[in-house]
């Protein structure tokens, strides 16, 4: 599996300034990436545009080949993003409904998506009495994670996570590593966008340093 | 305001429900449009009072102290915005009908909008958007992005109203002010990168969604019969009572 950002450059609608410029990069299965820089470097939009999410204003996303802005929507269930602020991905009313919205749309079989809803809690080792609860009356922290199984109930072969051990409790944090662990045992791809580069010391196999929009370093081990 | 518009985008619906609605959302929208129609313009008082009255009788049927509460907001909200709009021709007209005229418009705004409030009561905000799924999948998904976005507007500008007033260590009215004024503004900004950060983030999440598909339309018994006692009232309601 490789996924590929072949000279991308992205403006936001009415900006002058890129975002992202002239941004080459490979992204190969069982890897775990982490890009990192300061703050407004352009992080976020590189797992955006990567996700095939913001359409680059120049170049282009490939998946194994397949260009990303010609097939989005056949390959949206390879890419699973967990936003930076988890409450613009939640909108259902129970967390049930939430972590199923997804898996409900390709899979009709109602036994199946209950029993993965009953392994991610397990694995996440939560209560199901929070299934019944409504979405907004979490703590940030829970919604992170509600939002993360809403993905990773799926199975998506490419994680894109935007900050994901923001506002976790050191549990929750271990049990992040271990997904991105997973991930990588498994052939796919983990992209973490972050600017705290100690957090993910052990995990990731290489760096990407961005500034203004620009890759200005690229260290693997 | 904010757990109104929750309330108003979910309804009863989920495992809350202890009504079992076994009727198409399209054949009860379709009915509360009709209903609704022959609620604001009937001219019979009984016929007015009958629309609240038999709203009244859903809603306490309904067991949902929330759904209750926030459709008694939405009556309010109403009646005060029919009273705000009258308030004026008490001061401007000398007509001793004047009065009378303001209440009238009350009551006919509150009759028309007790068939949606059943609706929305019922099957939420979210109800109206499986209506228009059997138009268009992405019509259905802009919807829902307008919905979820509405309780969050007013999380929202409650949070920005709270952090600029924790920094008012004078707190006159004209600080207050200061921070009622600007955050009206602020709000829409936050909300414009919120809505499309929201969109995104369902348009990751929409995985099995294709193009052009729609629901087919199927109604039961039931559906027949909502649908053609909602006719026949609007047709007696508007021609004959």
């Amino acid at each position: 599996m490789k996924l590929e950002l072949v000279s991308v450059s992205y403006r936001y609608p009415g900006q002058q300034e890129y975002a992202l410029k002239e941004v080459n990069a490979v992204f190969e299965g069982g890897k775990t990436y982490l890009i990192t820089g300061p703050n407004g470097a352009g992080k976020t939009t590189l797992l955006l545009v990567a996700a095939g999410l913001l359409k680059p204003e120049e170049g282009y996303v490939t998946l194994d080949g397949i260009r990303l802005d010609e097939h989005t929507r056949d390959l949206r269930r390879f890419f699973g993003v967990l936003f930076q602020n988890p409450d613009v991905m939640l909108f259902n009313p129970t967390v049930y409904d939430e972590i199923t919205y997804s898996i409900k749309q390709i899979e009709k079989n109602e036994g199946l998506i209950a029993q993965k809803v009953e392994e991610l809690l397990k694995f996440f080792e939560l209560n199901k009495d929070i299934l019944t609860k409504p979405v907004y009356t979490l703590s940030y922290g829970f919604k992170k994670i509600i939002a993360l199984i809403s993905i990773l109930i799926y199975d998506p072969k490419i994680l894109l996570l935007d900050e994901p051990h923001t506002n976790l409790s050191k549990k929750f944090v271990k049990k992040v590593a271990e997904v991105i662990q997973t991930k990588k045992e498994c052939g796919g791809i983990t992209i973490v966008s972050s600017h705290n580069r100690r957090v993910y010391e052990g995990l990731t196999d290489c760096v990407i340093y961005i500034v203004n929009g620009r890759i200005v370093k690229k260290t693997c081990k | 305001m904010a757990d109104t518009l929750e309330v108003i985008a979910w309804g009863v619906g989920g495992d809350s429900l202890k009504l079992k609605l076994k009727v198409n959302n399209v054949a009860l929208f379709t009915a509360s449009v009709m209903l609704t129609l022959a609620g604001a313009y009937t001219r019979n008082y009984v016929v007015k009072l009958a629309f609240i009255a038999a709203t009244a009788l859903v809603l306490i049927n309904v067991n949902n102290v929330s759904i209750r509460r926030n459709a008694v907001k939405v009556y309010l909200y109403v009646c005060a915005f029919a009273l705000f709009l009258g308030l004026p021709t008490l001061f401007i007209s000398k007509n001793p009908n004047t009065l009378n005229s303001i209440l009238e418009t009350m009551l006919s705004t509150a009759s028309a909008t007790s068939p949606m409030i059943v609706f929305i009561a019922l099957k939420g905000l979210r109800g109206v958007t499986e209506v228009f799924d059997v138009i268009s999948q992405e019509l259905k998904h802009m919807l829902n992005v307008f919905i979820a976005l509405m309780p969050k507007t007013s999380r929202v500008m409650s949070d920005v109203i709270i952090a600029r007033t924790s920094r008012n260590l004078n707190d006159n009215t004209r600080n207050s002010w200061r921070v009622l004024t600007t955050s009206v503004g602020d709000t829409l900004i936050h909300l414009s990168s919120l809505a499309q950060n929201l969109s995104l983030a369902i348009a990751s999440r929409s995985i099995g969604l294709s193009e052009g598909r729609t629901q087919t339309l199927k109604f039961k018994p039931a559906d027949y019969l909502i649908l053609s006692s909602a006719t026949a009232i609007t047709f007696l309601t508007l021609f004959y009572w």
